[in-house]
């Protein structure tokens, strides 16, 4: 059913329509999910693929980008409508209602009230004075940390105002977030080598995306040293590396030390340490010297040496400062015999040949990148961090209005009602509590008045109601309906009866809901008779009423009684 | 470990497990139901303040935050659930979530009990994880997943409290899978693909088989003011937990680039924490901008409560890898 509301809600474009977000959202995270599934070959390489899923399969997901989802085509588009999305729902929704925080809250007055979504009447006793039983009140919601206002006989109070720019916020910081990573991929790049000690890395290979509008850095990074600190287990505890910036020329431009969390910044450039090992070891064996490879094993690194068929010698080091150990293994052997510990530059003599421990060399696994959105990003995340802590706070109304009875003149009425629509069961249980603290003013001969009966947001037939047993469940003002049959442009008014739309929906809450309502009914053939008559009563007193009861509005509310 | 946290964090696995059976056993007696459901929630405070100073001391003997591996953040979820049912029980003044709430703890509790022994010693940290972002990163990451866990299980009493009997059935036995193919990665050698489809597979055909049985009300166990209140406790744990999660993301996003160099790249849980927020960013839209029934919604929050478990546990013991793998203990 279209929106049938008077002001431009129904100009909002398809983009920025609720089930395209909803479906969008539904898509990604399935993609999301799939690309969590199968190893990305962006970060683990082509062969995990294959060894995960074998040849056959793993030839097939590749194929069908599975295996590099986050660059597939499909991926893009789905970011590109999402981002189409989230800015039209953020300029054509979310903003708009963020100008309403500034806006005060009408007074209502009693049958307005009685249709909001929670709301309880109480005859007053003789004796009690309108305005002695306001000032109680006014105290008592005062003490639930409501900002309070009152008018004559009328009460209107606000609780977590600022929740309501939660969305605003959010959606500012989501935007910013989509603004932050466009610049890094426009112009920002990375890279990762493994550097031996003394040896020299370029940035001239960086990686960066295929649409680059960046400039990479001439200048380059040595290696002066790097070791590794250990637990006393062996376990390692840390890595280090001393770099220095070095020009064309090999002037220093800038030195500094890093290690795993710490890393060195240079012209928006950040190097990290990444990873740690030892690359080679140079050993002279009777003066004859030899460059060996070392290979991790375990928390050690080793060079391995046959010396004949059965025969194989081993070189083992820790770390840069242990001495070299020497094991022999022969295949009859169950493990390998200790032969002797070498300590660096020194010689052990095994027989007839001399063993010369001349230099290990580590290597150090330098990250970097250039982050230029950096800084829009972090912002960003401030403000999706901000928005999302104010979402939790439930914003809540309350009003309250003292009314002559209109078929016992001299008998006054305390209506109260109001919403919360994030925490709705919470909310009854306050306004409970603050009908039971008035029990006072109460005239003993009527009972609390339970909020009024109350159309279910599907209509539902008196059978169908009788079946569910919950009449007094939804009441017009409870909206969940409402918002289904107007589309989701609605919530709005659910939200906010507030400011200028809320006038509008004030008066909904008044006389045009009623009159949609009839209208949907009508249009719905199966609407019980006897709903169509309670509409038509309502349509009656809502016209009879509709300009005697004031919404005492400040700011720009003013337009709701012209607009009905 | 030391003997008196080995005896506080027993109690607390004691106590859930018993407040579990004194809730099932209120629903039998009606008679002494109010004291039963008394003497339940009571037992499970002294859960919860024993939990509370073993984690302490397991922090004090361990000379470091106590959250580094698989075992700490299970007593961590324990504890959450936990506090978070009390939390939600003051709030709403609600006593069936309890008895969930507790069978909740108690199951994670037996799973931590059952992990190898080198889970349960204090062992050293590696590199990565020495940091003061490890605190700031992980706690709220594992609340949200208790919070969400607890927002599931209202989910799952407001179909009951509905009537939506054979839906909650069909609910159950999803969520039983999930665990069930959990259990069977953690303690058996079961090929890691079997495991990730009945995970997956029965997750995706226990929801629409749910949803289809939607329909089917039973009039006659219809509580309207208990579905309700149940719809309402349900919303109240995301909206806690949501922010929790977003918190917990974003963090390990800057811990990420400070430590990595990129604040996010797709590391398998980092994709699935983001798979987890999407859905519950979908079910704020469809609540709050959407207003969906109550009952759909429920099982909106039971998805939401099958996505934390894949992200929780599930990519540890299920076989998907990554930079995440504290959280694991098979070699």
């Amino acid at each position: 059913m279209s929106n049938e509301k008077p002001n431009s809600k129904n100009q909002i474009s398809v983009f920025a329509s609720l089930e395209l977000a909803i479906t969008l959202m539904s898509l990604t995270a399935m993609t999301v999910l799939i690309g969590a599934w199968c190893p990305q070959e962006s970060q683990v390489g082509r062969d995990k693929v294959f060894e995960t899923f074998g040849l056959e399969m793993g030839k097939n997901l590749i194929q069908w980008g599975v295996s590099d989802i986050f660059h597939s085509p499909w991926f893009l588009f789905l970011i590109a409508m999402m981002t189409v999305n989230m800015v039209a729902v953020s300029f054509q929704r979310v903003f708009p209602k963020a100008r309403l925080i500034g806006l005060v809250m009408p007074f209502l007055q009693g049958k307005a009230i009685r249709k909001m979504p929670v709301s309880r009447t109480i005859y007053l006793d003789k004796s009690a004075s309108a305005a002695t039983v306001l000032s109680f009140l006014v105290n008592e919601i005062g003490k639930k940390h409501f900002t309070v206002r009152v008018a004559n006989n009328s009460i209107s109070g606000e609780y977590g105002k600022y929740g309501r720019l939660a969305a605003t916020i959010t959606h500012i910081g989501l935007l910013s977030l989509l603004a932050g990573v466009t610049v890094t991929s426009w112009t920002g790049f990375s890279g990762f080598q493994p550097v031996r000690m003394g040896d020299t890395m370029s940035l001239g290979k960086s990686d960066h995306s295929k649409l680059w509008i960046g400039k990479l850095p001439a200048w380059s990074v040595r290696v002066d040293s790097t070791r590794r600190e250990n637990y006393e287990s062996g376990e390692a505890k840390q890595w280090y590396s001393e770099l220095s910036v070095i020009d064309g020329k090999g002037k220093i431009l800038k030195k500094g030390e890093i290690s795993v969390n710490n890393p060195l910044s240079y012209d928006g450039v950040d190097i990290y340490q990444s990873s740690w090992g030892l690359d080679v070891v140079d050993l002279s064996f009777n003066g004859n010297d030899q460059r060996m490879a070392l290979e991790p094993m375990g928390k050690k690194y080793a060079a391995f040496l046959p010396l004949d068929q059965k025969t194989i010698l081993i070189f083992s080091l820790l770390d840069q400062s242990s001495p070299l150990k020497v094991f022999a293994k022969r295949a009859e052997w169950q493990t390998p015999k200790l032969i002797t510990d070498i300590k660096a530059t020194e010689t052990a003599s095994l027989g007839s040949v001399d063993i010369t421990y001349k230099k290990v060399f580590p290597i150090s696994g330098l990250q970097y990148k250039c982050d230029p959105g950096l800084p829009i990003v972090y912002t960003a995340f401030g403000f999706i961090m901000l928005g999302v802590l104010l979402a939790a706070i439930p914003h809540r109304h309350i009003w309250a209005s003292v009314d002559e009875d209109e078929e016992q003149p001299g008998r006054y009425i305390l209506s109260i009602g109001g919403k919360s629509i994030k925490a709705r069961t919470g909310f009854e249980r306050l306004l409970t509590k603050l009908v039971e603290s008035l029990e006072q003013f109460r005239d003993p001969e009527h009972p609390v008045g339970e909020p009024q009966v109350v159309l279910d947001k599907e209509l539902q037939t008196p059978a169908q109601v009788a079946e569910n047993g919950m009449p007094s469940q939804s009441t017009i003002g409870d909206d969940r309906n409402a918002n289904d049959a107007n589309g989701a442009n609605d919530a709005n008014d659910a939200n906010d009866a507030n400011g200028a739309n809320d006038a509008n929906d004030a008066n909904d809450a008044n006389d045009a809901n009623g009159a949609n309502d009839a209208r949907d009914s009508a249009v719905d053939g199966s609407k019980s008779k006897t709903q169509l008559e309670i509409l038509e009563t309502k349509l009656q007193t809502t016209h009879g009423e509709k300009h005697d009861h004031q919404l005492v509005a400040t700011a720009g509310a003013s337009t709701s009684s012209g607009d009905a | 470990m030391s003997d008196l946290q080995i005896a506080l964090t027993n109690t607390a696995g004691i106590s859930s497990v018993m407040s579990f059976w004194v809730f099932v056993a209120s629903n039998g007696v009606n008679r002494w139901k109010d004291l039963l459901i008394k003497i339940a929630s009571g037992v499970l405070v002294i859960g919860f303040v024993a939990l509370t100073i073993a984690i302490i001391a397991r922090g004090i003997e361990a000379q470091r935050f106590p959250l580094a591996n698989l075992y700490e953040s299970l007593l961590w979820f324990a504890w959450a659930t936990m506090g978070g049912y009390l939390y939600v029980s003051q709030a709403y003044g609600i006593k069936q979530l309890g008895w969930l709430a507790s069978l909740t703890a108690a199951t994670f509790f037996l799973y931590g009990s059952w992990l190898p022994q080198n889970q349960h010693d204090i062992t050293p940290l590696v590199p990565a994880l020495v940091s003061y972002w490890r605190q700031i990163h992980v706690p709220p990451l594992i609340v949200s997943y208790a919070m969400f866990f607890l927002s599931g299980l209202s989910g799952l009493l407001q179909l009951y409290a509905a009537g939506r009997r054979k839906s909650l059935a069909a609910a159950t036995v999803t969520i039983l899978l999930a665990v069930s193919a959990i259990a069977l990665g953690t303690f058996t050698d079961v090929s890691v693909l079997w495991l990730q489809l009945l995970f997956v597979g029965g997750s995706i055909a226990g929801t629409i088989v749910a949803f289809k049985l939607l329909s089917m009300i039973n009039t006659a166990h219809i509580n309207a003011k208990l579905a309700d209140t149940y719809d309402d406790v349900s919303y109240r744990c995301i909206a806690i937990g949501f922010p929790l999660l977003t918190i917990g993301i974003i963090t390990g996003g800057l811990w990420a680039n400070h430590a990595w160099g990129s604040y996010w790249s797709w590391d398998p849980k980092e994709s699935m924490a983001l798979v987890t927020w999407l859905s519950y960013a979908a079910y704020i839209h469809l609540r709050v901008y959407r207003e969906l029934k109550p009952e759909k919604l429920a099982l909106v929050s039971v998805i939401g409560l099958l996505l934390t478990l894949l992200t929780y546990l599930g990519f540890n013991t299920l076989g998907f890898g990554g930079l995440h793998s504290y959280g694991q203990f098979k070699p």
